[in-house]
């Protein structure tokens, strides 16, 4: 594209700008530390009505000593399941089963289960907020997709029926694909489609008290400190620097540093209409966007979804098998990369990184 | 592997002159002002296009500037830090706004001293049109796709102003630039205007 002209400032507006500024500023002056104290009281009442939403979740599950996620409420079913929908996202919970909803960080959508099993469908959600599930100390984020959560105790099995979702456990995280199940302690395994699957029972309820149907609660303790350390060191990592972080902007923090922070967080139990807001994108599409964000935290499961995206035939394919060429060349496999781009060549000549799959070999001798 | 980008920082006279904006001394701030104010508008106006608010958001950036000054740790430069404040106004004002109509008028003439009268005329037209699609397309995608592309910024320093790993910002400018060509694909002058600039294509795989 053309470089347009970057028109001068001319000074006449430049003069308008800075009298501007600095009438602003003069109409309320600079303090030793302007926006502290506001934001120092904001703090304090946050830490305050944490400290108090975490004492009363606290009493109420016992049996972790940690912050439950916020939640606005809560359904317990007995004898039959419940339909819910909420978010771009439909649940069922099973009998003998309780949940919990609410906001996390960045906006995200987050579900408790606190007993028994949920499965969720899920529009995908790389313009939405962030969907979460948790259960003890088993975390799900959800891409998109169709799964359930059955809770073991301090643990949750995941079977996934479609798409991909990310779990993290006390000391691991792991991507677990269509068809395949995960349970802590052991690898990911193929197994039974969760809706094949004979019904479970589920287990006894423990240490959570019979709720109402839906009970409002309104509080919002600090979602941070329940998230795996090792989490939240990759999650940290992979957001890249924030130094430059802009004060108080119109929106989150950094909108643009996190490609969820401007998504707020959706009403809880939404009619089934606003369920889907947005048509869903295509699964190859999210799955690519998935590998690009996984390339620095995980290339390795990166480098899985681009080739498991390069088998296919369409658009998706090209740009896939030119993404794992590059990061190949990048992570310094060199012979990978190469016989990537030969790949890419062969099958897309006329490709979009054709070029760019030329020049990677021309510096990859 | 790929890297996160690190900022450079900050030199000690541009702590010293924080320093003197923070305890109130207008000639500093004023100093600080003068310094910066063209960088910010070339940032806004690469990100925005010729757009009859930038005065107002010059305004509000360097306001924010001032105002959060007290925060400002030094870890990386002053311009870089401020240009990230500068693109979170763009970014809020991208978001709050409805898609503006662009004025032919305020669309710059493009390689006016080489182009004939013809090619200006449809030089401006590209550029118009390139401006309109962008007003559809995603904030973040945007802002990546004129830095990198329209203003020639090195994918480091963008990812470095929006906060962003290196990889985020080379898929955000590959959607941007995928989605600019698909719907440039149906306008033949827009086509013409986009191909022209084809060698600078480098660097922006995803």
């Amino acid at each position: 594209m053309k470089r347009p002209p970057l028109p001068p400032l001319a000074d006449s507006a430049l003069h308008r700008i800075e009298r501007g500024v600095f009438e602003a500023l003069d109409a309320r002056p600079l303090e030793a530390g302007p926006g502290r104290a506001p934001r120092w009281r904001a703090l304090a009442l946050a830490v305050t009505g944490a400290a108090a939403a975490g004492a009363i979740f606290v009493a109420r599950d016992g049996r972790r000593g940690e912050p439950l996620p916020a939640r606005t409420a809560q359904i317990s079913t007995t004898t039959s399941g419940s339909h819910i929908a909420i978010a771009g996202a439909t649940l069922d919970v099973a009998p003998q089963s309780a949940v919990s909803f609410g906001g996390g960080r960045d906006g995200a959508v987050v579900v408790a289960l606190e007993r028994g099993t949920v499965t969720c469908e899920v529009a995908p959600r790389t313009n939405r907020a962030p969907f979460i599930v948790e259960a003890g100390e088993t975390r799900v984020t959800v891409i998109g997709t169709r799964f359930s959560v059955h809770r073991e105790g301090a643990h949750a099995t995941v079977s996934v029926e479609h798409g991909l979702v990310e779990v993290a456990d006390t000391n691991m995280t792991e991507l677990v694909h269509a068809g395949e199940r995960f349970r802590p302690g052991e690898p990911v395994t193929r197994a039974p489609l969760a809706s094949e699957a004979p019904a479970e029972p589920p287990p006894p309820s423990h240490a959570v008290a019979p709720a109402p149907v839906v009970a409002a609660a309104a509080v919002a303790p600090p979602r941070s400190s329940s998230r795996p350390a090792h989490h939240r060191r990759l999650a940290r990592a992979e957001r890249g620097p924030r130094d430059v972080a802009a004060p108080e902007p119109p929106e989150a923090a950094s909108p643009l540093a996190d490609p969820a922070a401007s998504a707020s967080a959706p009403a809880v139990a939404a009619p089934a209409s606003a369920a889907d807001d947005g048509a869903p994108r295509r699964s190859e599409q999210v799955l690519f966007e998935l590998a690009a964000q996984l390339e620095v935290r995980d290339p390795v499961a990166a480098l899985r979804i681009y080739g498991e995206l390069a088998g296919g035939a369409d658009g998706w394919a090209a740009s896939a098998l030119f993404a794992s060429a590059r990061l190949e060349a990048e992570r310094g496999q060199t012979p990978r990369a190469r016989a990537l781009c030969d790949s890419y060549l062969q099958r897309f000549p006329r490709g979009p990184n054709a070029d760019d799959a030329r020049a990677l070999l021309a510096a990859s001798p | 592997m790929i890297q996160v980008v690190q900022p450079l920082e900050t030199t000690e006279a541009a702590r010293d002159l924080v320093r003197r904006c923070v305890e109130g001394e207008r000639a500093a701030q004023t100093q600080l002002f003068r310094d910066e104010v063209r960088r910010v508008h070339g940032l806004l106006h690469r990100v925005l296009g010729p757009h009859a608010a930038l005065e107002d958001l010059i305004q509000e950036t360097f306001l924010n500037v001032f105002r959060s000054l007290p925060r400002f740790r030094g870890e990386a430069m002053l311009s870089t830090w401020i240009g990230g404040i500068a693109l979170n106004v763009a970014y809020g004002h991208l978001r709050a706004s409805p898609p503006p109509l662009v004025r032919l008028e305020l669309v710059p003439d493009a390689r006016a001293d080489t182009a004939d009268a013809e090619q200006q005329v449809a030089a401006r037209q590209g550029l118009r049109r390139v401006y309109q699609l962008l007003d559809r397309m995603d904030p973040r995608l945007r802002i990546a796709f004129s830095l990198h592309v329209i203003d020639g910024r090195p994918l480091r320093e963008v990812a470095a102003l929006m906060s962003a790993s290196l990889v985020a910002t080379k898929t955000r400018v590959w959607r941007a630039r995928r989605e600019l060509d698909k719907r440039a694909g149906r306008d033949p002058l827009l086509r013409a205007f986009l191909d022209e600039g084809r060698a600078d294509r480098r660097g922006d795989e995803p």
